[in-house]
C-alpha cells in the first residue's frame, strides 16, 4: 500500500508524537537498512550503488495482554521512494495457548517469510530466494503478507496459526501485474484460508503450511474476467525444516501449488508448480559465516494462467554468499547467484551489501 | 628516571580515574526469590534466562526475570560477564528479536534495591545485583566475578 508526500508527513508526525508521550510500557522503536554494490553479466544492467529499503517498525504492550506493532518501509518502487505499509496489527494473548490478532501480517507460509520479514541484517545472504520475493517483486509467486485475523500459540513442542484474510487480485489489463492483497477494501467475498503448524523434535524444527486461496479480476473494465470475479482457485501446501549441528545450520523449503483456472481463463485447466529451496550454512567463528543456497522454480509457465498472467519463468539458482559481521548491529555480505531461467540466457550476479540495525 | 617517574605517576592516576568512572571488574550476583527451587544456576543457564531462550529453571519450574535500565553500570557488567555482550549487542539482540515478534525484553525495576523487592516478592522471580548489594531478602544463584 502506497502514499503520497502528504500521508508521508502525518504518518511520520504521528510516530513522533506518540514517541514523545511515551506511556508508561515500553515503547520499542527501531530501524534496518542497507546499501550494496551490485554487478551483473547481463547487458541490460548496469553495474550501480544502490540503497535498500529503510525499515521501521514500532512496537508495545498496549495493555498487560495486548501487543501493537507497525512496520513501514521507505522503498524504491522504480519511480521514487514510497512509503510502504508491511505489517501493523494488533494481538491479544487470550491464554497461554491461544493468541489472536487483527490486521497486516505476514502471511504463515514455510519459514523464511516469516522470520526474516524485511530485514537484510537478518538474513544470510544478501538476496531472498527469488520465488520468496515480496508482492511487488518481479518473481514473486505467493502473497507474502495478510490482511484478516489470526489465532496462534504454542503447546509445548507444537505451534499453531490460522488466519482468515482477504482474497488476493490480479489486474490482468496490467503485463506482469503485482500480487495484490487489499488492505481496506476486497474484490470478493471469499476470503484466503492459511494453516501453519510448527513442531520441534531431537533439535530438528519442522513446518507444514497450507493456503487455499481465491485469486479474482481486479481490472475494472478490459479485464480476463469482470472484477471480482474469480480467475484461479489456488492451493499451496508447504514443508520446511530447520537443522542446526554445532556450527552447520540447514534449512529447506518445498511449496506444491495447485491452480486451478476458472472458465474463461487460459485453458481453464488445473496446473501444479513446485518450488523450493535447500541452504546450509557455517559460522566458522563470530565474524564470518559463509552460505550456499540451491533454489528452483518448476511450472507450466505456457498454459497455466497464474504464471502466464504474472510473467513468471521456471528458473534455477545458486547462490554462494560470506557474511561478516562487523557487529550484531551491521554486517557485510558478499553474495554470487548465477540463475538460468528455463528458455532465457542465464545471469550471472555479484553483491557487496551492508546491512545495518539501529536501535 | 624522573620522566619513567611521572609517566608511572600518569598511568596510575589514568588507572585510578578509570576505576572511578566504570564499574568494571565488580562482583555481579544473579538472586532469586528465598523460596526458588534451585540453589545454582549456571552462566549458560543465566543466559538463556535472562535472554528469554528458556522461561524455566534448571528444575522445569517457570521463572521471570527483570533487567536493570539500560544504562546501567551493573546490567552492563552482567551481561558482558553473563552472555560475553556488551550493551549494544543486547540492544542489538533485543531489536532482532522484537522485529521477528519472537520476544521482548524483560521488565526493568529502577534499581538494585529495587530489584531486590522485586526478587523477594515473587517465588518466580530472578534478578541480579552487585554482590555488595545483597541481603538477606534473597538468595545467591550464581557469582559472576
Amino acid at each position: 500500500m502506497k502514499f503520497n508526500k502528504k500521508t508521508i508527513g502525518m504518518a511520520v508526525g504521528v510516530a513522533c508524537a506518540a514517541m514523545m508521550t511515551a506511556p508508561a510500557q515500553a515503547f520499542e522503536f527501531g530501524a534496518m537498512g542497507d546499501a550494496s554494490y551490485s554487478t551483473s553479466d547481463d547487458d541490460a544492467v548496469s553495474s550501480a550503488f544502490a540503497i535498500g529499503g529503510l525499515d521501521l517498525y514500532a512496537r508495545q504492550d498496549i495493555d498487560p495482554n495486548t501487543e501493537a506493532f507497525i512496520e513501514y518501509v521507505f522503498e524504491n518502487d522504480g519511480e521514487g521512494f514510497v512509503l510502504d505499509l508491511e505489517r501493523m496489527y494488533v494481538k491479544r494473548n487470550i491464554n497461554d495457548s491461544v493468541r489472536v490478532g487483527i490486521g497486516r501480517m505476514h502471511s504463515p507460509l514455510g519459514y523464511w517469510n516469516n522470520t526474516f520479514h524485511h530485514g537484510v541484517i537478518m538474513q544470510d545472504t544478501a538476496s531472498r530466494p527469488s520465488f520468496l520475493d515480496f508482492e511487488d517483486g518481479e518473481a514473486a509467486i505467493l502473497p507474502t503478507h495478510v490482511i484478516g485475523v489470526t489465532v496462534e500459540g504454542q503447546a509445548g513442542n507444537l505451534g499453531y496459526e490460522v488466519s482468515l484474510a482477504n482474497s488476493t487480485f490480479l489486474d490482468t489489463t496490467v503485463a506482469g501485474p503485482e500480487i495484490g492483497i487489499g488492505n481496506i477494501s476486497d474484490y470478493s467475498d471469499d476470503k484466503t484460508v492459511f494453516a501453519r503448524l510448527t513442531y520441534e523434535v531431537s533439535g530438528v524444527n519442522l513446518g507444514l503450511s497450507l493456503m487455499n486461496n481465491s485469486i479474482v479480476e481486479a481490472a475494472a473494465a478490459g479485464g480476463t474476467l469482470a472484477q471480482g470475479e474469480e480467475l484461479i482457485a489456488q492451493s499451496v501446501t508447504g514443508l520446511d525444516a530447520r537443522y542446526k549441528y554445532n556450527q552447520l545450520s540447514l534449512l529447506a523449503e518445498y511449496f506444491m501449488m495447485t491452480n486451478d483456472s476458472q472458465a474463461g481463463v487460459g485453458d481453464s485447466a488445473s496446473h501444479d508448480a513446485t518450488a523450493y529451496y535447500v541452504q546450509a550454512s557455517y559460522q566458522v567463528n563470530d565474524k564470518f559465516r559463509p552460505t550456499v543456497r540451491y533454489e528452483s522454480l518448476e511450472a507450466d509457465v505456457a498454459t497455466d494462467a497464474y504464471f502466464t498472467i504474472l510473467g513468471r519463468q521456471e528458473y534455477t539458482a545458486n547462490v554462494v554468499a560470506l557474511r561478516y559481521d562487523l557487529d550484531d548491529s551491521n554486517a557485510l555480505t558478499f553474495e554470487y547467484k548465477a540463475t538460468s531461467p528455463d528458455g532465457g540466457t542465464d545471469v550471472t550476479e555479484m553483491t557487496l551489501d551492508w546491512s545495518f540495525l539501529m536501535f | 628516571m624522573k620522566i619513567l617517574k611521572t609517566n608511572i605517576l600518569a598511568v596510575a592516576a589514568g588507572m585510578a580515574l578509570m576505576s572511578v568512572g566504570s564499574f568494571a571488574a565488580a562482583e555481579v550476583v544473579v538472586i532469586a526469590n528465598k523460596s526458588a527451587p534451585v540453589s545454582s544456576i549456571s552462566v549458560d543457564q543465566a543466559k538463556s534466562i535472562f535472554l528469554k531462550k528458556s522461561d524455566s529453571f534448571p528444575d522445569g519450574t517457570s521463572v521471570v526475570a527483570v533487567d536493570l535500565p539500560a544504562d546501567d553500570a551493573v546490567r552492563d557488567e552482567f551481561y558482558q560477564k553473563a552472555t560475553n555482550k556488551n550493551a549494544n549487542q543486547v540492544k542489538s539482540y533485543w531489536a532482532k528479536r522484537v522485529f521477528t515478534g519472537k520476544g521482548t525484553p524483560n521488565d526493568t525495576q529502577g534499581s538494585e534495591s529495587a530489584v531486590k523487592s522485586w526478587v523477594a516478592s515473587g517465588a518466580n522471580h530472578i534478578g541480579y545485583v552487585s554482590a555488595g548489594a545483597v541481603d538477606g531478602s534473597v538468595k545467591v544463584l550464581l557469582r559472576l566475578p
